[in-house]
């Protein structure tokens, strides 16, 4: 299965391994999360498109508005959150076919996070309703913009953009992104523009997931497989069944769609025992923390 | 991952980070540069948290009734690197730049009526609430320009300073972009890196929470901001691994049909005999 995550631009040399995803980190070995690959210089973009999408808190932090989160406590009211997404991508498929990244996707363009309360939630909520509620000063809004890539500056409509930016989100706000709009459109067909695109989603194949976290003991293992065979493995441990027992029982047909191999490298990886040595107190509790895991939602 | 930006006083000891040297195991590529304009961010805080950033004035402000303190940064950065936190021994990304922050308190009403910069100048136009502010100029050479010396005549907050912040911010980026080069960054913000090394406990746990939060019906989304609020076993749920889960099962983004209600199910009565 193919997965899209979004992440935040950063890439980094981390504990030797050249290239990392650091919004990736502990989701498999280090090793396994590098993307080498860079957009080319003159690379084609996809067209500008405007989303509005409403989104939460962490939707807010995610594109690295932190305002928003003392906002919402401040203003103990309920509060809206959209996302305005007005970008240019282009998705390239990664050189390293050992990483779990499949492609990744680089944008240019501007983010802007709005934030609003006392909005009249009767009418369809998008960006003009907003706006317009704003400009009759029926609703409180406030926006801030984000800038993905460089070399932007270019387009002169930006500049007020920014500066009004934690201003009131109004029916003017939108002239203003029309007009950033058609700046980045004339930036992108003129091959003489340079502009540095980040990176803002990859593409993660949860079968290499699975490889690359068992150490690819198993040939062409799936992670719904993983998933069952680190939980068979969980269970049993927790009931005091020995490894040797546990691999034993699913080769009698006792663990539909788990794999004998895992369930031993389980035993072996977290809890540090094989064959038929008994499971202690100790380990028990590893097991039953595992499977306390979401119980609480 | 998810970067909380929290902005720093560079000359505070306790916000003191060590950038970690380039050939360290542990290094920021350049593949993220920056916008090179100007960047405007705010932060709401209370006092101790305007005191810390070294907004003295504020202080004067203590005891008054419904105050509210904002901080407007205009600033353009020069780009991020790694750092260390000296005590802790933790990893930040840091941010640099030039610029200027704007302290303002706000007092006599309500947060609702005074959410935003814009309001507050409203009203105390209006005479309805008092305003106080204070202005600090960040990056070595900057202070001395004529092009900030509007700033620091300001007296309130008003529809007038706004006029004069919003024009001092454009001549930043127009000076920026000219001699920027000429200009010495001060630290201005960090971000801590919120995610770990890969760890065979943290994988079983989010490889249990994935369909047992699917199992519940919970969107990722959901269950990732409830987890939030629960410390015993949000510190090892990998996001990123609970969201390949949620993809594995045909979740996605949106709440789990009746279909992977079912195949969660089936994960998660694994063993149970």
């Amino acid at each position: 299965m193919k997965v899209s995550v979004p992440v935040s631009p950063y890439i980094a040399t981390f504990a030797g391994v050249e290239d990392v995803v650091l919004s990736l980190l502990g989701l498999a070995p280090t090793a396994s999360l590098s993307l080498p690959a860079r957009p080319p210089a003159g690379v084609k973009y996809s067209h500008v498109t405007l989303e509005l999408q409403q989104t939460d808190v962490q939707g807010m932090l995610d594109i690295g508005i932190s305002g928003a989160v003392t906002f919402a406590a401040q203003a103990k009211a309920q509060t809206f959150f959209f996302l305005s997404d007005l970008s240019a991508w282009v998705t390239i498929p990664n050189t390293d076919p050992t990483s779990v990244i499949v492609d990744a996707t680089f944008s240019v363009g501007v983010r802007i996070g709005i934030f609003a309360f006392n909005l009249d939630t009767s009418m369809k909520l998008d960006a003009e309703t907003v706006a317009a509620q704003a400009t009759v000063k029926q609703a409180i809004t406030a926006y801030q913009a984000v800038v993905l890539g460089a070399g932007l500056e270019a387009i002169d409509a930006m500049k007020p953009l920014i500066t009004n930016s934690t201003g009131p989100f109004r029916v003017e706000t939108l002239q203003t992104i029309g007009a950033v709009r058609a700046g980045l459109e004339a930036l992108l067909a003129d091959p003489a523009t340079s502009l540095t695109p980040v990176l803002t989603s990859v593409t993660v194949d949860t079968a290499k997931v699975a490889q690359a976290v068992t150490n690819n003991i198993v040939a062409g293992l799936d992670l719904t497989t993983l998933l069952k065979s680190h939980t068979f493995a969980m269970e049993r441990a927790f009931r005091s069944v020995p490894a040797q027992t546990a691999v034993e029982e699913v080769n009698a047909g006792k663990g539909p769609g788990v794999t004998a191999p895992l369930v031993a490298q389980a035993y072996q990886d977290l809890l540090g025992l094989s064959g038929m040595q008994p499971v202690p107190p100790d380990k028990q509790q590893i097991a039953a923390n595992v499977l306390s895991a979401g119980r609480n939602l | 991952m998810t970067l909380v930006w929290r902005p720093i006083n560079p000359q505070h000891p306790a916000h003191r980070r060590k950038p970690l040297p380039a050939a360290t195991p542990c290094a920021l590529l350049t593949s993220a540069p920056q916008y090179v304009g100007v960047n405007i961010s705010t932060y709401y805080f209370d006092l101790q948290g305007m005191l810390d950033l070294d907004f003295k004035g504020m202080a004067q402000y203590k005891g008054k009734l419904n105050v509210a303190f904002f901080m407007l940064e205009v600033a353009c950065y020069t780009g991020d690197i790694l750092v260390e936190d000296v005590r802790t021994h933790e990893i930040f990304i840091q941010r640099q730049g030039v610029g200027f922050r704007i302290a303002v308190a706000n007092w006599g009403v309500a947060f609702s009526t005074s959410a935003t910069l814009a309001a507050v100048a409203a009203n105390a136009e209006l005479n309805i609430s008092q305003t106080g502010i204070e202005v600090q100029i960040v990056g070595a050479g900057l202070e001395t320009l004529p092009i900030l010396a509007p700033l620091s005549q300001m007296s309130g907050l008003s529809a007038q300073s706004l006029q004069t912040i919003s024009q001092c911010a454009m001549a930043l980026a127009d000076y920026f972009e000219q001699n920027g080069s000429g200009l010495t960054p001060a630290a201005l913000a960090v971000a801590p890196i919120p995610v770990g090394d890969f760890n065979q406990f943290n994988c079983f746990y989010s490889g249990q929470f994935g369909p047992e939060a699917i199992y519940r019906g919970k969107s990722l989304a959901d269950a990732l901001t409830e987890e939030a609020q629960y410390p015993q076993g949000n510190s090892y749920v990998v996001p990123s691994f609970a969201r390949a889960v949620y993809g594995e099962l045909n979740v996605g983004d949106g709440t789990p049909d009746p279909d992977a209600h079912a195949l969660a199910g089936q994960i998660l009565a694994e063993g149970r005999f």
